[in-house]
């Protein structure tokens, strides 16, 4: 019997997913290797220093337009997600305050309550996501300007963006975590980087309540 | 120099540059060192530093002026008044150095009683042939026909009490009025430098073009010149009369007889009527009772180094074949010529841009298209050299034929450059000339080479001689700079030897000397222009950096900073002094006096000795100035108001060219209210032909600007950098707005006045960001074709214009 | 070593631009098109090409006058600049001088925000006054090929160069000269500011009045920048490298499918 599958990712989510991060990631590399001394080393991975501040400065550009097509083009789809993501539902709230589970018993979670498309946590990142890239786009585009602005304003800029990618990076190696490479999780790997399916078992299970959305 | 000549005998910078951190006082006039000359900007810091004083009196607050500690902005054109009345101040409050007065200058001499002043004219006036008769300008003299003297300085006809007489006129409310400056200003300058007129205090007087080019210029220096005969200033450390030359050789070009009327080392220059043959010249060149007695050695060492062994007594050592002038040549005379197509088909200019720099651009312009053939030798493509398509012209039926040779520049060949004071440096060849340049004196050589050449073939070339015979061994095309200087040093015909100086020249052709002035420069020591000693203490003489001339002499007149015993008026800052012991003058420079001649021998105590009579002149005679023998104030020939110091508007014998194309505003027209007055800046060099042909000096400085006070733009609606156009009748030029405080409106009689400033180094060709464009940014598209009768120089210095936004 | 530095004497200076001129043809630097604006000033300001310029002034009194400040880096004994560069570009030597290695700068453009004066100018990579460093290290003194430039080619005396402490005392004497003089406001700029600066500058006049500030101070976020973000950037990523390590270790043993 084939294994039942629904569909949760479409198409152009996938590609813009697939985009973003490989951007993301070069940016991430090349920003850490700037503004960190201990990995100043990392920026040869283009040859130089200089090649790597090149990259981030202009490659940033990219960073920021590209999620601007993505939602123009697929607004509806957008704002439905949105619109999940804005929703925090008591279960969603309990799921937070136990960490959706994963560090029991350290933080004791007997029961995880059932969750929607996104759980908790994924709703928590979505917006992780975007705010922090708009942060890092506006912080970006004044230390792209540094001579147009006051220093005190891109002095501020520069914190502010350090801060953003970095925590913005702990957040996608976690995100990476779950969604690639935790056994109990990683099938959600296959609805953004394989064919968008997912199986209707994981689905019950892990989404309940989206299950049942669907099924109306 | 037509100044100094006549009042000291030398016409050049009596004392070094270096030597201004010894003044107790430097009044700069009409001039801006600190941008023309900067290397003067430490020295003039250095005084400051021991506790001296400095002056600017300016119409504009230059980069001088920052340096100064009293300033006062004055009306351009208006010097003299000023200058009279510090010579009616020092005299009024007896300020003058007595002793010095009485016994180094003419003041006691006696003049002839049919000498006077009225009515803005000099005794002698012709109206119908516009000239003076100069038979009054002289001095009584006794039967054994010395001229008479009043030690007491009380006779009536004295030069003392004419000269007190002639200025008393220059009150302290006329240089308000007529010049613009505040009376406290004047008192407050006046005082202070006045206050050099102490034994043992030094003043210096600072000048450059601003003073010089003028109708009255040569005055305006012989004002200088007698404040410090009046003060004790000459041959002093810290004192003289300190010409900032214009240009960084132009004192070597007229000792090697650059100008038309004179020939090396201010020998004059042979005119057919005056000098018909090397008799009469010899005579006419002695001055008697001074060191010109030695003319015919000079003379006659010269004609040798020019003609060598063809000259010989016979033929009058070759004086018959070179040609005699009879018609000025001054610059603006060659111009007028050519622009009326009198006479001149052909020009070789080397490494100058008169279309730029030329006083009339239209008139020179045109001048140039009547030319045949123009040779332009220099290191870019300048304005001059582009005559034929400048703005404006009508290049289709231009005919002249134009050759550019390119040069080598400065480094790129040897030679020597004689700055303003006189020192004779030595520069080096850096690096081989690039691509296609080649050294003046090589191209000069393959000349004259060849123009003997085409001389021999034709029988019927006037005067063969006087090219067929020039000797011309400087070795060709591997140019070498040192035999040149040892023709110009001079030696002994016989051996070949190397002279020590112009004592040792002869006048029976067995020495020869390209120059007598500098003779001395390559003993058989050595070529003492490559010395680089310097000295580690003292007045900054630096006796062994280079060779002044004459002879080594660094200050001028030292004899004079002595006193009548021969002991200094300032022992401290000495520049000579009289050994009783070993009876002789020695000291720190070199003695400009005969070293073994006693205070108390005849003549021991006369310090001008290039001058009859040993004394510094007060009063000049007989028209070796031609306009005067004291200063007096005549408005500019363009000017707003009306002489109210003399009924005589303009100086009678200005020289003025008139032609269909020479215009002059009448006076007061209101056609052109402001007045104009052109400088340069620090950046840019002459004409801007080298330096606005480089990036850096360009970017600094990229385009040409006007300089008005706030009132006026506030009036004419113009603010700083704004496009704005200055007409005079003869021509318009646009300028970018320089809105500033530094110069200011000034009152005249009682009348508000507003000064225009615009920086001459701007023209047409270049990588400036005006260059290229179809309109020329000189200035001298609105100065005028009118000079200084003595020395010929144009008036640059004060016209009227209009100005408005462009 | 002791500190070097040089001091530009403002009442010396006649703003004839030797130094300028010089700075750019030493340096190798371009040139870039300006006009006249009204001042002499050009270019008017510090730009990727241009490590100095003298400023004029002519407003400072209601009588004519004009005033010049030479502008450029001024070598704080204290330099943001240093502190801000992520890469250690820019570093002050141990004579004071602060200098970069242009190899190692990633046109950022922090240094120049960092500045209290804004000096360092990034093209492709930064520029600014190094004092003339290869100069001052490698230079003899016999023929004076170990002072800055700008202060070799000084026509006017303006600039001096040597220890720091003797020239601060000059520079002191000075200021009581012009005092004297009847320049009130007289001071010299950069005795003790910013860790006291390596160009010291007589001022005839208060340092407002040429657009320098008074009591510039490094800012105090510089050291937040280095002190404060790195550390707490590692504690992100460690935090992440840590849950995730809690988590596997809490979940060994558990294979894929539910949980």
């Amino acid at each position: 019997m084939a294994v039942k599958k629904i569909e949760k990712h479409k198409k152009n989510t996938r590609i813009f997913h697939w985009l973003h991060l490989i951007t993301f990631i070069v940016m991430l590399w090349t920003g850490i290797s700037l503004f960190y001394p201990w990995t100043n080393v990392l920026g040869l991975t283009f040859g130089s220093l200089r090649n790597a501040a090149f990259i981030h400065k202009y490659l940033g550009w990219f960073y920021v337009v590209l999620p601007i097509i993505y939602v123009s083009w697929n607004f509806k789809l957008f704002s439905n997600f949105f619109k999940t993501i804005s929703t925090f539902t008591p279960e969603d709230k309990k799921w937070l305050s136990i960490l959706g589970g994963y560090l029991h018993p350290i933080i004791k979670a007997d029961e995880i309550p059932p969750q929607g498309k996104y759980n908790a946590g994924q709703k928590l990142l979505g917006w992780i996501i975007i705010v922090f890239s708009i942060l890092l786009g506006i912080t970006g585009l004044v230390m792209f300007y540094y001579a147009s602005f006051p220093g005190f304003w891109v002095r501020m800029a520069i914190i502010v963006h350090v801060f953003c990618g970095t925590f913005l990076g702990a957040a996608v190696i976690v995100h990476f975590y779950l969604a690639a490479v935790n056994p109990t999780s990683n099938k959600e790997l296959g609805t953004m980087l394989g064919s968008g399916m997912i199986e209707e078992d994981y689905v019950k299970h892990h989404n309940a309540l989206w299950y049942e959305d669907l099924k109306k | 120099m037509t100044s100094l000549g006549p009042s000291f005998g030398r016409g050049a910078m009596t004392n070094p540059l270096i030597d201004v951190k010894n003044s107790d006082v430097i009044m700069i006039c009409g001039g801006n060192p600190a941008e023309n000359h900067p290397a003067i900007a430490r020295y003039i810091n250095m005084c400051k530093d021991s506790g001296g004083t400095v002056i600017s009196v300016d119409p504009r607050f230059t980069r001088t002026s920052s340096l100064s500690d009293i300033y006062s902005p004055i009306r351009p054109g208006t010097d003299i008044v000023f200058f009279g009345g510090l010579i009616n101040y020092i005299i009024q409050n007896k300020k003058y150095q007595e002793v010095y007065m009485k016994n180094y200058t003419n003041v006691s001499w006696l003049l002839k009683p049919e000498y006077e002043f009225k009515d803005g004219h000099f005794s002698g006036w012709e109206e119908a042939k516009r000239m003076y008769n100069y038979a009054s300008w002289g001095f009584q003299t006794g039967p054994d026909k010395k001229v008479l003297k009043d030690m007491t300085l009380q006779d009536p006809n004295c030069v003392f009490q004419r000269l007190a007489g002639h200025y008393s006129r220059y009150t302290p409310e006329v240089v308000e009025n007529v010049c613009g400056m505040k009376k406290e200003n004047f008192l407050k300058i006046a005082e202070v430098y006045s206050s050099t007129g102490a034994p043992e205090k030094s003043g210096c007087l600072i000048y450059a073009m601003g003073l010089t080019q003028h109708t009255i210029g040569t005055q305006n220096i012989r004002a200088f010149c007698m404040i410090q005969l009046l003060l004790g200033n000459m041959g002093m450390a810290g004192g003289g009369v300190n010409a900032m030359r214009g240009e960084a050789n132009v004192q070597g070009s007229t000792d090697m007889g650059l100008l038309f009327h004179t020939l090396p080392g201010y020998l004059p220059s042979p005119n057919d009527k005056l000098h018909p043959n090397l008799q009469e010249f010899i005579k006419k060149s002695i001055a008697p009772d001074s060191y010109w007695v030695n003319a015919p050695k000079f003379i006659i060492s010269m004609l040798k180094a020019w003609y060598g062994d063809s000259a010989t007594k016979e033929n009058n050592y070759g004086y018959d074949w070179i040609p005699k002038w009879s018609k000025p040549a001054s610059w603006m005379h060659i111009w007028d010529n050519l622009y009326k197509n009198e006479g001149i088909k052909g020009m070789m200019i080397w490494g100058q841009n008169p279309l730029v720099s030329s006083p009339f651009a239209d008139k020179t312009g045109k001048a140039l298209e009547n030319l045949e053939w123009l040779m332009q030798a220099d290191l870019f493509e300048t304005e001059t050299a582009n005559f034929w398509r400048r703005p404006h012209a009508d290049t289709k039926n231009i005919k002249t034929e134009v050759f550019l040779l390119p040069v080598a520049s400065m480094v790129e060949k040897d030679g020597s450059a004689t700055n303003t004071s006189r020192w004779l440096q030595m520069r080096y060849k850096s690096v081989e000339p690039l691509y296609e340049c080649r050294e003046d004196s090589v191209i000069m050589h393959d000349l004259i080479h060849k123009i003997k050449d085409l001389v021999k073939a034709d029988p019927s070339t006037p005067s063969p001689e006087s090219i067929l015979n020039l000797t011309w061994n400087y070795g060709g095309h591997n140019h070498s700079a040192e035999e040149v200087f040892k023709e110009i040093n001079g030696f002994e015909v016989a051996t070949k030897k190397q002279v020590p100086g112009f004592a040792a020249l002869k006048d029976d052709g067995s020495t020869t000397s390209g120059c007598w002035i500098y003779s001395g420069m390559f003993p058989p020591a050595g070529n003492l222009a490559k010395r680089r000693k310097p000295e580690k203490t003292g007045l900054g003489l630096n006796p062994e950096w280079g060779w002044a001339w004459p002879v080594n002499r660094r200050i001028l007149y030292n004899r004079a900073a002595c006193d009548l015993e021969g002991n200094p008026w300032n022992p401290e800052k000495y520049v000579i002094k009289w050994d009783a012991g070993q009876k002789k003058w020695a000291g720190r420079d070199v003695p400009d006096f005969l070293p073994t001649k006693a205070p108390s021998d005849a003549g021991g105590t006369l310090p001008f000795i290039m001058l009859t009579g040993g004394q510094g002149r007060i009063f000049v005679p007989g028209g070796i100035v031609k306009d005067g023998p004291f200063p007096e104030h005549y408005e500019p020939i363009e000017s707003p108001v009306a002489n109210k110091v003399n009924p005589v508007q303009n100086n009678p014998i200005a020289v003025v060219f008139k032609s269909n194309i020479d215009k002059y505003a009448p006076l007061g027209d209101p056609k052109y209210p402001y007045i104009c007055t052109t400088y340069r800046v620090a950046e840019h060099y002459q004409s801007g032909a080298i330096t606005r042909k480089i990036p850096i000096t360009v970017e600094a400085m990229p385009q040409v600007f006007a300089e008005l006070d706030p009132e006026l733009a506030k009036e004419l609606n113009i603010k700083d950098g704004d496009d704005v156009e200055l007409e005079s009748i003869r021509g318009k030029v646009k300028a970018k707005a320089c809105v500033t405080t530094r110069v200011q409106p000034m009152t005249i009689n009682g009348k508000k006045y507003h000064v225009v400033g615009i920086p001459w180094n701007w023209g047409f060709v270049g990588i400036d960001p005006d260059s290229g464009k179809d309109e020329s940014f000189a200035a001298n598209l609105v100065t005028e074709n009118v000079g200084d009768p003595t020395s010929l120089i144009p008036e640059s210095k004060a016209l009227m214009i209009n100005l408005r936004r462009a | 070593m002791e500190r070097v530095a040089y001091m530009y004497d403002s009442s010396k200076c006649m703003g004839c631009r030797g130094c300028q001129s010089i700075c750019k043809e030493w340096n190798d630097q371009k040139t870039d098109p300006t006009t006249f604006t009204g001042v002499y000033t050009n270019p008017p300001s510090l730009n990727p090409d241009t490590r100095m310029i003298i400023k004029f002034y002519d407003t400072f009194t209601p009588d004519p006058n004009f005033n010049f400040l030479k502008y450029q880096c001024f070598h704080c004994g204290d330099p943001a600049c240093v502190k801000a560069c992520p890469s250690g570009a820019l570093f002050q030597a141990e004579n004071g001088i602060v200098a970069f290695d242009v190899d190692k700068c990633i046109a950022c453009g922090y240094c120049h925000s960092a500045c209290p004066f804004g000096i360092p100018q990034i093209g492709k990579v930064i520029n600014k006054c190094d004092m003339c460093y290869s100069r001052v290290m490698e230079g003899s003194e016999s023929d004076k090929t170990s002072t800055p430039a700008c202060v070799k080619s000084c026509p006017a005396g303006a600039l001096t160069f040597g220890k720091r402490n003797d020239l601060v005392e000059q520079g002191k004497k000075k200021v009581e000269v012009l005092k004297n003089k009847g320049y009130t406001e007289a001071n010299l700029y950069g005795e003790n500011i910013l860790g006291g600066l390596g160009v010291l500058a007589i001022l005839k006049y208060s340092p407002e009045k040429y657009g320098l500030p008074k009591e510039p101070v490094v800012p105090t976020d510089i050291g937040l920048w280095k002190g404060i973000l790195h550390p707490l950037g590692l504690v992100m990523l460690g935090g992440a490298a840590g849950f995730v390590v809690l988590h596997r270790a809490l979940n060994l043993g558990k294979k894929g499918g539910d949980q």
